[in-house]
């Protein structure tokens, strides 16, 4: 299942940015290593929706991190806060931990995003799925 | 000339406007498919279906839904729809659009909110869910019918005018970003054409504003419809994105 949800992420970036599936790795960063962009990442998620039924958005990579925070903001002004660090270094195990210093915004997060979280992001979807049917 | 529409499936909002109408029989005469959207009484294509009668053109080739744009949020279920049934959408024209006459200091805060809403939120909703399937298919057109008040004359029309400006903007800059995914985005701006929406307009008038009018005459729908034929196609335009075609008989050089 996981290795299928990988194969389908691959399928997706190639068709829409025409990088060789070889190039594309599960620790590859989409926007740094891949050089993606905003308007690539929208065709993606697209296909990926389609091709599963789900509905994703880039913002879902946070989402966690901000339940799990309850009343307490994850950021404020845009910068996201320790206390919203600490929640996304325990709820995304394959973010980079070195990215995540204090000082960094919420755009810069979503510019983390890996091959690998991107594959975890339709997981929990396809989980929540599976879940309310 | 053979504009290579055929095999195209044309969705087209306020399709049972004056110009809208005139766009859809336009489309039709090139073969293509279209996709109407009308709010409320389906009777109200019923122009559009005689017209068709007359001109020997299968009813099959038009395909209408009922939708209110206001209903942004079903616009994504629209289009799915539209894809299931016809399987793609390779043109879009937002042609739905409302205008207020009424004195800037008059306008209420209600006013602006639906001059807005019904002349660019709900145009730009049903445009990104238009372009989600045209960037799979690395091909597509959209054509914004905006207005020449969007940069010329606009007195009275303050809230349109705005709202039809921010059409313009939208055109260009999403054209910008749309480009190197093969979707090419347009609008055009009609002067006064001789529409129900405009009756008040050259009512009040008479004759002035023909005569001052270059071409000595009032628009008609097919003027639009034609400029629309030619930004959909590939054939003529498949160089041309982020434009504003003014088709005015003129007016605007005054």
């Amino acid at each position: 299942m996981e290795n299928n949800i990988f194969i389908k992420v691959q399928e997706a970036i190639s068709d829409s940015c025409g990088i060789e599936k070889e190039e594309i790795k599960g620790h590859s960063s989409l926007f740094n290593d891949l050089n993606i962009d905003s308007i690539d990442m929208v065709d993606i998620l697209y296909t990926l929706e389609s091709e599963y039924d789900i509905e994703l958005k880039v913002s879902d990579i946070n989402k966690e991190a901000i339940q799990e925070l309850g009343d307490e903001p994850f950021e404020i002004d845009n910068i996201i806060t320790e206390k919203g660090l600490q929640a996304l270094k325990r709820k995304i195990p394959d973010i980079p931990k070195e990215g995540l210093q204090y000082g960094i915004s919420v755009h810069e997060v979503i510019r983390m995003i890996s091959v690998k979280m991107l594959c975890n992001m339709v997981e929990i979807k396809l989980l929540e799925k599976t879940e309310s049917t | 000339m053979n504009l290579n529409l055929d095999t195209k499936i044309i969705l087209i909002s306020g399709a049972t406007g004056g110009i809208g109408e005139g766009i859809c029989q336009a489309f039709l005469e090139e073969k293509a498919m279209i996709v109407p959207l009308f709010r409320g009484h389906s009777e109200r294509l019923n122009p559009l279906f005689t017209w068709m009668e007359n001109h020997g053109i299968s009813k099959d080739m038009c395909q209408p839904e009922n939708f209110d744009l206001k209903d942004k949020s079903k616009s994504k279920k629209l289009v799915q729809s539209v894809l299931e049934k016809h399987g793609k959408i390779d043109i879009l024209v937002n042609c739905a659009g409302k205008s207020m006459e009424k004195p800037f200091l008059l306008h209420e805060d209600e006013d602006f909110n639906e001059m807005l809403d019904l002349n660019f939120t709900s145009l730009a909703v049903l445009t990104r869910e238009v372009l989600r399937p045209m960037m799979k298919q690395r091909s597509g057109s959209i054509i914004n019918i905006s207005s020449l008040l969007s940069h010329r004359f606009g007195r009275g029309v303050t809230a349109y005018a705005a709202a039809k400006a921010g059409v313009d903007r939208l055109t260009e800059s999403l054209a910008s970003e749309m480009g190197k995914k093969g979707i090419r985005i347009n609008s055009i701006c009609p002067g006064v054409i001789e529409t129900k929406m405009s009756n008040a307009l050259t009512f009040n008038l008479g004759d002035q504003l023909m005569e001052r009018t270059p071409l000595g005459r009032y628009g008609k729908p097919e003027d639009i419809a034609q400029a629309c034929l030619f930004l959909a196609s590939e054939k003529t335009a498949s160089f041309i994105t982020g434009q504003r075609f003014v088709v005015d008989g003129g007016i605007s050089l005054l």
